[in-house]
């Protein structure tokens, strides 16, 4: 059976009948074929047992299903977001193996369960080249408060165990909303919260990845000298927000940090031109005002992190020829691609980052026929420098291919 | 980027092995040697400054063969040599000197510049992204309340209901609007408080008993805007206890004058720019939304109204129409009635027609062309016999159908009864007691005389061995075709039923018959009969014209051909009266 995708896509209120539409429409291009798995993929605002059992009663009460919330979808003919949406990819393969991972009590202990995961990966053998579509749930309400459930120790772990350059390791951390209401995840027939979920590709699976940065670097190199978990204090000896507030001037309030304020650590040369492919992004999510900090997504900024500010900057043309780019280097290695999944930084949808183009709409025309999942994630995990590293404000494409 | 005047930034490193900063730096350095001691170049000339360094330094690091470097600077060997020597004496001690601390200051001082503008730079760009972000947020934002005003313009028409109006309005709202939670409150009814009646977006199970009094909401200006700067009251605590929202503008929706209900939306948090605070651009929204609900609405209603009036004027055709199927159903009982009665009546008059064997007996060669308008008629015809004389008659009663039918009743007894009587013999003293006889029946009361009621009619009676004729005739003549010669015998000008009071009676005639004689008497409907090309009459004379055509014929066939006549003369059109042409050989 030559491997064969389908894609479904839809924005009905009802949860119920957005899973059946989605999956009538994936299972329209598979010619009968059995699904190895489906990838599913909808917003918080669904009712996830509700969308489930529409899945299933199209696709099979015993078909392999996995997935969670998303603040969007992205498919070839359809993207959206902060709706209704909700997205399926169904893989039919014998050449390509399909292994489904998951752990659970993600929040008690990130790098915990990191560690649970590298094991599980190292505990089996794998054909070919593997590679794992890591997500994790991003949302920890479980104490009634919210707290956001960290990439870095999920990943420096991973890292430890697992050399992310021969088994590359990618994905995302899920939010359903950007108020990040509680989050779920689906596996076969059953439903979860906080856990950390894959799939890992094999046999004959090939992997090819760009990084697609919406911003470029807009500032000199300044030293981060004090911190406190994700608190940045000061930078350059002196009070974050000081610092900043003197670069960016007073028209930019406080509250805007929250979002428009982006720190970059270059892992590449210092010097060297721009290249996105070393850049780790760190959006700042709030500020301090009595400890003058900054507060980021990730606790990875430590005192002495040499750091370099960055500006909003969507390059389509970038996007566009680095994705022609990544198809034309399959090809010519005589690989043929068979699906792509995109993720990307829910701040980079054009409502919210204020573009009048979507990044993924320039996507969806280069990728041409190529079936594509994507969604709008919180956190995008990326293979940068051979490890897994968390980013943010980010668009990774990955080309799968045989 | 063309740093050093004559070639470009990127090619500078492959000739020279420096970037173009250091490139910068070493021009600045060798224009201060220049102008300490050296003479020439032109100080000022920094072109011909850039030109010496990069000679000099592709000289000092022989990065690309001399024949490429003489090529491009389009000069010979031997120049190339003094000039890039001399370029690379000087330079060789720059590049060797170790940095001075006024030197280092210098650069680092310019370090300093550089670095602080391109911070300056990049934070006034992380601003006025954030500031560009912000309008265009706005604006798309308006763009999405018009493609929503659009969207619920295409979705909602005059036969949707005022409920799905709500509902259809209110998922639109959230979605195209970003909105989180969106519901119509309702005026209680005998009441001044609001309820909770439709919903979008909000878990909370609604109770309709809860209800809210709100009073700043009663203008069509009026609005409400909760968002973090505000101060909560009855309404935003009432609105955040019932649908979970804490940040919301409310609006009126007004029908015509009166308030219809209360329109809110909103978000459950306040965090740019996924969910930005709530401003007065969302107020204009939602009024241009409560305005076209409130047209929606109106339409809805008219439609709702028409359509009740609609379904009253069907039930009463449905109930008319039942009406009249139970009076077409009484009227075609009565009318079978009616027609098995005609039908009856129809067999009474054939009872008093003669048969056809008494006709043969009595007029052996002769024939009745009997043609009733209707299924019974006003036209008869009568034989009979007294004596040696045998007496027929054509008559025309008045009027033609059941009416005339009556009339050849009264025609016929009388005339059967006077027949009876022994003192009366011609036809005419028979006329003169009929005419008696009618009048007594229909004219008693003289007040309301009818002088239509009567009969025209001709009757003879013929004495086949005397070979002898008399007749007498009301209106209509008797024909006699004798050797192909028509002979028309005049007929007295009034009718049988006339007042008797006038007296008049009629004439008895006597003709001597020859043998061959054809006689003709007949009513005046086969004359009165439209048709032919332009519908007309076929008018007496045509009648006559046809008896001498046809009296060549046997007395069968002249049946037959004035049969035929009459029915291609009539064609599709109606038949006027009753029509009856009698005919005897002798």
């Amino acid at each position: 059976m030559q491997t064969t995708i389908g894609i479904g896509y839809s924005e009905l209120f009802d949860s119920f009948n957005a899973g059946k539409e989605c999956a009538l429409e994936a299972v329209k291009s598979l010619d009968g074929n059995p699904i190895s798995i489906a990838i599913i993929f909808t917003t918080v605002r669904h009712d996830a047992e509700l969308f489930q059992n529409g899945i299933k009663e199209i696709i099979g009460a015993d078909t392999r299903l996995i997935g969670g919330y998303s603040v969007g979808i992205i498919t070839n003919d359809h993207l959206g977001y902060d709706g209704y949406q909700a997205g399926i990819m169904c893989i039919c393969s014998d050449s390509i193996h399909i292994d489904q991972i998951i752990e659970h009590n993600l929040s008690a202990d990130e790098y915990d369960c990191g560690k649970r995961i590298a094991r599980q990966i190292k505990n089996k053998t794998y054909e070919g080249d593997p590679f794992l579509f890591l997500c994790y749930d991003a949302v920890d309400r479980s104490s009634g408060r919210l707290k956001i459930n960290m990439a870095t120790p999920l990943c420096k772990a991973l890292n430890e165990e697992i050399d992310c350059s021969v088994l590359p390791i990618f994905g995302a951390g899920l939010t359903g909303d950007m108020m990040f209401r509680p989050t779920k995840q689906w596996l076969n027939n059953e439903i979860f919260q906080n856990t950390a979920f894959g799939v890992l590709f094999s046999g004959a699976a090939k992997i090819d990845s760009v990084i697609m940065h919406g911003c470029e670097p807009a500032s000199d190199y300044h030293t981060v000298t004090k911190t406190k978990g994700t608190l940045i204090l000061e930078i350059d000896n002196i009070p974050a927000l000081d610092f900043i507030q003197n670069l960016v001037g007073e028209s930019l309030s406080f509250e805007d940090y929250g979002f428009f304020l982006t720190i970059s650590m270059n892992k590449g040369k210092k010097y060297s031109k721009f290249d996105p492919e070393y850049f780790s992004n760190r959006m700042c999510v709030n500020v301090n005002k009595e400890t003058k900090a900054i507060i980021m997504v990730e606790p990875d900024i430590v005192d002495g992190t040499e750091i370099i500010f960055m500006r909003r900057s969507v390059d389509f043309d970038y996007i566009k020829n680095s994705t022609t780019e990544l198809i034309k280097k399959i090809k010519d290695q005589g690989k043929t691609p068979r699906f792509a999944l995109y993720i990307t930084c829910a701040g980079r949808a054009a409502h919210y980052y204020g573009s009048d183009i979507e990044d993924a709409s320039i996507l969806q025309k280069s990728l041409a026929d190529i079936p594509l999942l994507g969604f709008y994630s919180g956190v995008e995990i990326a293979r940068l420098n051979g490890k897994a590293e968390p980013l943010d404000w980010t668009g990774v494409l990955h080309i799968i291919s045989e | 980027m063309n740093i050093s005047g004559f070639i470009e930034d990127k090619q500078l490193k492959k000739y020279t092995g420096v970037e173009p900063g250091e490139f910068y730096l070493l021009l600045n350095d060798l224009k201060e040697i220049y102008k300490d001691g050296g003479s020439s170049p032109d100080n000022d000339d920094l072109s011909e400054l850039s030109q010496r360094l990069f000679m000099g330094l592709a000289y000092i690091k022989g990065l690309v063969p001399v024949k490429e470097l003489m090529e491009l600077f389009e000069i010979s060997e031997n120049e190339f040599n003094q000039e890039g020597k001399e370029a690379a004496s000087l330079l060789t001690g720059l590049l060797t000197k170790p940095l001075s601390t006024k030197d280092y200051e210098k650069y680092e001082e310019i370090i300093n510049y550089y670095q602080y503008r391109i911070d300056k730079l990049g934070g006034v760009a992380v601003a006025v992204d954030a500031t560009i972000s912000t309008v265009k947020s706005e604006l798309r934002k308006k763009n999405n309340g018009l493609s929503l005003l659009n969207e619920l313009q295409n979705s909602i028409d005059a036969q949707i209901s005022i409920p799905e109006i709500f509902e259809t309005t209110l998922k639109k709202l959230n979605v195209n609007l970003r909105m989180d939670v969106s519901a119509v409150l309702m005026p209680v009814k005998g009441s001044s408080s609001f309820h909770i009646e439709y919903q979008f977006g909000s878990t909370i199970t609604l109770n309709t008993a809860d209800k809210i009094v709100i009073e700043n909401l009663t203008n069509k200006s009026d609005f409400v805007l909760i968002n973090k700067q505000s101060e909560e009251n009855d309404f935003s605590k009432f609105i955040k206890e019932k649908l979970g929202l804490p940040f919301f503008v409310a609006v009126p929706i007004f029908s015509h004058n009166s308030l219809l209900g209360i329109l809110v939306s909103g978000r459950l948090k306040e965090l740019k720019p996924f969910f930005p605070q709530l401003n007065d651009s969302d107020v204009d929204l939602l009024k241009s939304l409560a305005a076209f609900i409130s047209v929606s609405c109106t339409n809805a209603n008219l439609y709702s109204i028409a359509d009740q009036l609609v379904q009253v004027r069907t039930d009463q055709v449905v109930q008319q129409k039942k009406e009249i199927e139970l009076k077409n159903n009484e009227l075609e009982i009565l009318f079978k009635h009616v027609t098995d009665s005609i039908h009856y009546a129809k067999n009474i008059q054939e009872a008093i027609l003669p048969p056809t064997n008494v006709l043969n007996a009595l007029l052996p060669d002769s024939f009745v062309l009997y043609k009733p308008k209707d299924i019974v008629s006003g036209d008869f015809y009568w034989v009979d016999k007294k004596d040696d004389w045998v007496y027929f008659a054509a008559v025309d009663c008045t009027g033609h159908g059941v009416p005339g039918a009556f009339m050849s009743i009264v025609g016929y007894n009388l005339l059967k009864d006077i027949l009876m009587d022994d003192a009366i013999s011609t036809p005419a003293q028979i006329m003169d007691k009929m005419n008696i006889g009618v009048s007594s029946t229909f004219h008693r009361d003289k007040t309301v005389r009818n002088t239509k009621d009567g009969m025209d009619m001709t009757l003879c009676a013929i004495n086949f061995q005397t070979m002898e004729l008399q007749y007498a005739s009301a209106f209509n003549p008797l024909y006699i075709i004798r050797n192909n010669e028509l002979t028309k015998y005049k007929a007295d000008k009034f009718p049988v039923g006339m007042d008797v009071a006038e007296t008049k009676l009629f004439t008895n005639n006597l003709i001597k018959l020859q043998k061959g004689d054809t006689i003709y008497i007949a009513s005046d409907g086969y004359a009165d009969q439209f048709g032919g090309p332009k519908g007309k009459k076929f008018m007496v004379s045509n009648f006559r014209n046809l008896l001498l055509e046809i009296s060549k014929n046997d007395i069968e066939t002249q049946n037959d051909l004035l049969n035929q006549t009459i029915g291609n003369w009539k064609g599709s059109l109606e038949q006027v009266d009753d029509i009856l042409v009698m005919g005897l050989r002798v």
